[in-house]
């Protein structure tokens, strides 16, 4: 089971919550509600809270959508309540601190704005 | 025990499968082209054949494969049933009627032999002649510790066969230390992703003694598949100058070709920014080869840190000998001081003295060899706790103590299936729900405690936990409906308790599946009595409750009291044995049936070793009385005679003997007799 | 909570040592004789894997992970069969068809317990 929430906040920003099995059998969700807001005039914040299981779907679109975002000069950022969860899930090989291979030269969606 | 009750069921399945397979060859008899009746008939000689090797009926396996076949061909349009293959087929289903009774019936031989001959005349050479049962697979033999580069490329379909190919990366994980890198190029752009498909590939840097065909094996499903290459990046002993150049790897990996490396080599810049600048890498391969390089460097380090201490691995089995070999050592020592002792010879018994001084130093730093820290098991079940908690929806920490408490490496080893238990029964019935606690003025956040220490020769394990405690009342009722006891017995609380320890007794109100998996407390405690150890349980309503486990220090070696009944020598652990006394028959009296003896104020009920044993000789006019301490139970056994401490190397009886009851194991004795080692808990269980 | 896997098998005692195997294990486990016994089960529960044998009477096991597959519950859900040596040909169909893996009888239950571990976890 997913659970999905979203909230609109007084700055215009959209928080998408996500909570639950982050796994295949939910990504499609995600990605329409990602696809969605990709065409309205929204800056997105994902915050990943309770998560039982994940797997590389979510991390793919999560991914994906931090590209696509970027390029349009929107906001896009991820905000995890248990770093360990990915970090856990090793073979992910993006932890936050360590990023994905991407995350070393470029930009990567784990890498908040500021830091 | 679990295989009979399989084999039995494979039995009775055979018979009914029998009874249809007849049914249908006689239908066949008069409708030879009904394709419904030969898939029927296939399908039966199938299940036999396939089931039958599984619950370890290899002759009846072996015997069908051949008519399995046969009735394949006949299914596929290949062959014809004709009237030999009727009768054929009857007489098998008398062979495999018999082969069910008589496991000896063999498969290869009289008319199992000539049905089978008869079958496999009836195909053409298909090749694939007999083998019907592959032989099981050695165990894999285990490698120098290797480091390999595994580049995982999965199928972008991957999800649809139900596979998580995390699964696969997790399986390596587990085989050693390993770095895994994740590539996300093939990530493509948000309007083209299929959110089901799998586009991230891996490469990960495993360190294992396992050999490359392991980890084949873990992708075995997915091979056919995906990109798999494994490459042997580094191994101990092959010694090399120094890790590698990053070109190297990249050149290596096929990330790029030697001459644009050499290229680019020549403008002496950073390598890796210089050939990604130029398009000729991904970033991906580059940070890829960084970490691998990185990786090495580590391992280098750290084997080199490795050489410098004075540790040293040796496997167990070489432990194992040299704890047989004090052994022997021990028994021989004690026949030297007998022989010293004998010969009255001055210079010789100093001689023997030194060496029996020599041989216990020796004796107990084997011993310590072989200890093990505790703690190294208690980590796996802080996970198993916050799993099991997680199931349950309760919340559960578990706190451990004494993790440096050492122990022998057998005992260790034999306590990992028994603690399970009793950790997953604190977790299932010990702990209440959240609600529940707060509602009885308790921490929502239950605590079990995991705690060892050493207590005299023996080690005390305890599993604590501030649940809700053992229900005297709840436990009687239950022990009275399942007819352990009596409806008006009257327990004490800590004999109410041990009630849970009687085999057929679950408190649970529901089988959970968590702790109600079939295995009880009896069992558990009987674990622990192999061991040669006890287990105690206290409880208070609402407080928690707290099981003590009482583990001798090493199971090699015991200190034991020798004693004698006719011409068998017989030794009872010291540690149980509370006094010995001179016994004379006309002092006892009996108390409705049972022997009793008033020693001091106190009653103790006694048992004489020769009867249990069948001892035939005389009894003795003056008997010895051994007294033993049982779970603060006092009980008494007469022998003949006793003769003294006795260092005893126990050994096992071997096979033919594993049924043999209230013996644990045998000694030799200096003089190069056999001493039996009396198993006390199981005399004293049996009679209560 | 615990895991669910089905066992699809027309041989009871195979079904039984499944069955023993995996409770064992800490999984729930429930029982189907054929593929169209396992449709109807997984009608009235979840599970979370199936394992499940080839040659069945009414509906075998290739078509019943067909059947699965269509489905978007069991669309991405393990699925294990169990083949015969003599059946090199119909692994590769049942793989087709959407099969995660297999077990090749005769097995031991540690073969059993190993592939489950590896595909359910």
């Amino acid at each position: 089971m997913i659970e999905m929430r979203m909230e609109k906040q007084a700055d215009g920003k959209t928080i998408l919550h996500l909570s639950g099995e982050l796994t295949i059998s939910n990504v499609r969700p995600l990605y329409e509600r990602v696809c969605e807001g990709l065409k309205a005039p929204e800056e997105l914040t994902v915050h990943i809270g309770n998560v039982d299981a994940i797997d590389c779907t979510f991390l793919q679109v999560l991914c994906t959508a931090h590209r696509a975002y970027t390029a349009k000069g929107k906001s896009f950022c991820v905000k995890l309540d248990d770093c360990g969860i990915i970090g856990k899930a090793g073979w992910s090989g993006i932890a936050p601190g360590k990023k994905c291979a991407k995350g070393l030269f470029g930009t990567c969606f784990l890498i908040q704005e500021g830091e | 025990m679990s295989a009979d009750i399989h084999s039995e069921a494979f039995i009775q399945e055979a018979q009914e499968l029998l009874q249809e397979l007849e049914a249908s060859l006689l239908e066949l008899e008069d409708d030879s082209e009904n394709t419904e009746l030969i898939a029927r008939i296939f399908r039966a000689m199938h299940t036999i054949k396939g089931s039958g090797a599984m619950f370890g009926f290899e002759n009846i396996a072996h015997f069908v494969h051949d008519i399995e076949t046969a009735y394949d061909m006949v299914r596929n349009g290949e062959l014809r049933v004709s009237k030999p293959m009727l009768d054929y087929s009857f007489k098998s289903c008398d062979v495999i009627k018999q082969m069910l009774d008589d496991s000896s019936v063999r498969a290869e031989s009289g008319e199992a032999l000539e049905i089978i001959t008869f079958f496999r005349g009836c195909r053409k050479d298909t090749g694939d002649a007999q083998n019907t049962v592959p032989e099981h697979q050695d165990e894999p033999e285990q490698g120098p510790e290797r480091t390999y580069r595994i580049r995982f490329e999965p199928s972008e379909n991957i999800f649809l066969t139900g596979t998580n190919p995390a699964m696969l990366l997790e399986e390596l994980q587990a085989m050693g230390e390993s770095e895994i890198i994740t590539h996300i190029t093939r990530i493509p752009e948000i309007e083209e992703l299929d959110p089901e498909c799998c586009y991230t590939f891996w490469d990960v840097i495993l360190t294992t003694s396992k050999t490359e065909n392991d980890i084949r094996d873990v992708f075995m499903f997915v091979e056919d598949e995906s990109v798999l290459k494994i490459d042997v990046i580094y191994e101990s002993g092959l010694d090399e100058e120094n890790y590698r150049k990053l070109g190297e790897i990249l050149v290596e990996k096929g990330e790029v070709s030697a001459e644009d490396l050499a290229a680019i080599i020549k403008e002496k810049k950073m390598i890796g920014e210089m050939l990604i600048e130029k398009g000729l890498v991904e970033q991906d391969a580059v940070v890829s080869a960084l970490e691998e390089q990185k990786y090495i460097k580590n391992l280098k380090a750290k084997k080199a840190a490795a050489e410098n201490n004075t540790s040293l691995r040796v496997p167990s089995e070489k432990l194992d000998s040299l704890v047989d070999l004090v052994g022997e050592l021990v028994t021989v020592q004690a026949r030297l001081n007998q022989t010293a002792a004998s010969m009255g010879d001055s210079g010789l018994s100093k001689i023997a003295e030194d060496v029996e001084r020599l041989v216990w130093e020796l004796r107990d730093n084997t011993m310590s060899i072989r200890m093990l820290q505790i703690g190294t098991t208690f980590s796996k079940y802080k996970r198993l706790v916050r799993d099991l908690a997680k199931d349950l929806g309760k919340d559960i920490e578990l706190v451990t103590k004494g993790e440096e408490t050492e122990l022998d490496k057998t005992v260790i080893e034999k306590l990992g299936d028994p603690l399970v238990h009793l950790v997953r029964n604190s977790v299932d019935h010990g702990i209440e729900l959240p609600a529940d606690r707060i509602a009885a003025g308790k921490s929502p956040r239950g605590k079990i405690t995991l705690s060892a220490e050493h207590s005299g020769d023996s080690v005390l394990i305890r599993i604590t936990d501030d649940g809700k405690g053992l229900d005297k009342k709840v436990l009687m009722k239950k022990a009275a409906e399942k007819g352990l006891i009596s409806e008006n017995a009257e327990l004490s609380s800590k004999e109410a308790f041990e009630l849970i320890f009687l085999p057929g007794f679950s408190t649970a109100a529901a089988v959970s599946n968590i702790s109600g998996r079939g295995v009880g407390m009896d069992v558990v405690k009987r674990n622990i009595e192999a061991l040669r150890g006890t287990i105690e349980i206290d409880s208070s309503i609402g407080k928690g409750t707290e099981i003590t486990l009482k583990l001798p220090l090493t199971l090699a070696i015991i200190d034991g009291l020798l004693v004698r009944i006719g011409e068998q020598f017989f030794i009872i652990p010291l540690s149980m044995v509370n006094e010995c006394i001179e016994f004379k028959e006309s002092l006892h009296r009996t108390e409705s049936g049972r022997c009793i003896l008033k020693v001091r104020d106190d009653l103790i009920p006694y048992l004489k070793l020769r009867s249990i044993f069948f001892i035939p000789e005389e009894e003795p006019e003056i008997q010895q009385i051994v007294i033993l301490d049982i779970e603060n139970n006092r009980i008494g056994f007469v022998v003949d005679s006793v003769i003294g401490d006795h260092q005893t190397v126990i050994k096992s009886l071997g096979k033919s003997f594993k049924k043999v009851e209230c013996i644990s194991g045998a000694s030799v004795l200096g003089d190069g007799s056999i001493a039996l080692i009396i198993d006390v808990m199981k005399i004293y269980n049996s009679v209560g | 909570m615990a895991k669910t896997i089905l066992t699809v098998d027309d041989s009871a005692s195979i079904r039984q040592m499944v069955r023993f195997t995996l409770v064992k294990e800490g999984y729930e486990v429930i029982e189907a004789c054929d593929g169209k016994d396992a449709l109807s089960k997984l009608q009235s529960g979840a599970a979370n894997m199936v394992v499940t044998d080839l040659n069945m009477p009414n509906m075998d096991g290739i078509t019943l992970i067909k059947e699965l597959r269509a489905k978007p519950q069991y669309k991405f859900v393990p699925i294990i069969m169990l083949t015969t040596e003599s059946q090199d040909s119909k692994k590769a169909e049942g793989k087709a068809a959407g099969a995660t893996g297999w077990i090749v009888k005769p097995f031991k239950p540690e073969q059993l317990v190993t592939v489950v571990k590896k595909v359910l976890g």
